[in-house]
């Protein structure tokens, strides 16, 4: 060990130590301290921190036990990320106070979380930037009830009296912005919510929430994605829209694919966008034959309709499929994916969720 | 602490007046002593324990070549601050795991005592702490630093802890890129 006291270097700190920091740090730091210089970054690859880009793996379902345990509670909380290389360990990241009840999305590097007044915010893990989104009072079906203090007390959504905290953990299903807010530019947060009937969007700057489209009928919005200027929805039964969302007419919808009746319960339906131009509609329906009986068939949309994908059109890409974002992703920026696989974190539609417990417990993995 | 009934009658007198002391004297690398509670050290530190059981503690000061004064006496200070604390099977926190360790959050005057000092100090308390095997200080002293990385980018942090970039260009080049999502949003 040199002289303690004479001029020293934090980057050769004794490797014990360098462990023993790493080890308190969440993930965003340990990101960060694994660039920091050559050092730290060997200490960093050494205790396994992924330094290669890739999806994480959020989970809060310890979160929801806890809750459950604890009743309702305000503090910070921390959920678990996982990177698929390494999913034995877990990364803590620790959200502001009052801001974390669920996540419904997840964008270019940010969160779309729903807060404990159900209200949506943007958040960035890394930055620890965060944006709030207009409330929910804004949708003409829920309005706040006061007490006589004039404090919030419950919100009243469609003649039903809510928990404030609780109404958001079902009112929104699933959140996807055009670009990242960091930027500074022009961003559009689109939502399906509402038990999926209904589609919405805000702009950045704008402080009202507008409600694009309801659906009437059995069918449901199951996923929506932003791809080349545009926002696409597809629903349950297969129909694709897309939308237009400019500043003189609003949103403007077109019908891309008509729905299609389906034979047998599909389990999930969702939209990617690829890097090559192509959007993508996958959808995962049981069938016998398949592993765990979950087959997956791939379709790119396009102005006249679905067509099969030929699978030598992502040869080199992996697929994953994710309950907040969904996304297709070339091998070769991301080296240790495997290619021609779809990553499956077990997400199901609303309708099916009830018949498919019966059927199985615990999906995921990588499927080819 | 149990005599050694082999040896000379002096020496038995000896250790049974050094077991009886309840301070130790530790001795700075430039020679300033420091009195610290012998329960505590013992307590604290794997190898003040191993030094007192072994019976090398030297009355006259046991020399710490590798320990600055400045350090030692934060070290010493820490001890004693500790002795008439919790009992040490409280602190104990296992080994290296990402986040599954328990670790007992610092106490508000751990948090207090590393929070006033400055980062050379700092720097050489965690040191100190990491050679004398004080699992529990290098345990307050590393959530302190890692405290001081959160939020920050790589760039923050060579900043706040004065780190030398030693990247090559391409290195730093392609670290960029590999972090771009996170940190410098491109």
């Amino acid at each position: 060990m040199a002289g303690l006291s004479s001029d020293p270097s934090w980057s050769d700190l004794p490797v014990d130590v360098l462990l023993c920091i790493l080890d308190r740090l969440e993930l965003p730091p340990a990101l960060a301290f694994a660039s920091v210089c050559t050092t730290w970054r060997s200490t960093a690859l050494a205790a396994g921190v992924p330094c290669c880009s890739g999806p994480w793996l959020m989970t809060w379902a310890d979160l929801l036990e806890e809750r459950e345990k604890q009743g309702r509670s305000s503090s910070a909380v921390t959920c678990n990320f996982y990177h698929l290389l390494d999913v034995d360990k877990a990364y803590g990241v620790t959200f502001p106070q009052g801001c974390f009840v669920a996540c419904c999305g997840a964008s270019h590097g940010w969160l779309v979380l729903v807060n404990e007044l159900s209200n949506l915010v943007l958040y960035n893990p890394f930055t620890t930037a965060i944006i709030h989104l207009p409330p929910i009072t804004d949708f003409a079906c829920v309005n706040a009830v006061y007490g006589n203090e004039g404090n919030l007390e419950h919100y009243l959504e469609t003649g039903k009296l809510h928990e404030i905290t609780s109404l958001g953990t079902w009112f929104y299903q699933k959140a996807v912005l055009s670009c990242s807010p960091s930027k500074g530019g022009d961003y559009v947060v689109m939502i399906i919510h509402r038990d999926n009937d209904w589609l919405s969007f805000v702009k950045s700057g704008q402080s009202k929430w507008q409600v694009a489209s309801i659906i009437v009928g059995r069918d449901r919005y199951a996923d929506c994605a932003y791809h080349y200027g545009r926002f696409y929805a597809v629903t349950f039964h297969g129909m694709v829209e897309q939308w237009d969302i400019d500043d003189l007419n609003g949103a403007t919808r077109k019908v891309v694919v008509t729905a299609e009746i389906h034979m047998g319960p599909i389990l999930s339906r969702h939209l990617l966008s690829t890097s090559w131009g192509d959007l993508l509609q996958v959808h995962a329906h049981l069938e016998v034959g398949y592993p765990d009986r979950i087959r997956f068939q791939i379709h790119k949309v396009s102005q006249d309709g679905c067509k099969k994908l030929p699978r030598k059109d992502f040869v080199d890409h992996a697929l994953f499929l994710g309950l907040n974002h969904s996304a297709c992703l070339p091998t070769k920026k991301f080296p240790k994916l495997r290619a021609q696989c779809i990553y499956y974190s077990a997400p199901w539609m609303v309708i099916t969720f009830e018949f498919i417990r019966r059927l199985h417990h615990g999906w995921g993995g990588v499927r080819t | 602490m149990e005599v050694d009934k082999g040896k000379g009658e002096a020496e038995e007198t000896r250790k049974v007046a050094e077991a009886d002391r309840d301070t130790v004297t530790l001795k700075s690398s430039d020679g300033k002593l420091f009195e610290v509670s012998k329960e505590a050290a013992a307590r604290l530190s794997t190898v003040l324990a191993g030094m007192i059981a072994g019976g090398s503690i030297d009355d006259n000061g046991t020399d710490l070549k590798q320990i600055g004064s400045e350090a030692l006496e934060n070290v010493v200070d820490y001890c004693n601050k500790h002795a008439n604390s919790i009992p040490s099977a409280a602190l104990i926190s296992s080994s290296i795991s990402f986040n599954t360790a328990p670790f007992k959050e610092p106490e508000e005057w751990e948090r207090k005592f590393v929070d006033r000092l400055s980062h050379d100090a700092l720097f050489d308390l965690v040191e100190a702490a990491n050679f004398l095997g004080m699992e529990r200080l290098l345990d307050v002293t590393c959530h302190k630093i890692s405290e001081m990385m959160k939020g920050k980018s790589p760039d923050q942090i060579r900043e706040v802890f004065n780190i030398k970039n030693d990247y090559t260009k391409e290195e730093l080049e392609e670290i960029r890129q590999e972090l771009a999502w996170a940190f410098y949003d491109d």
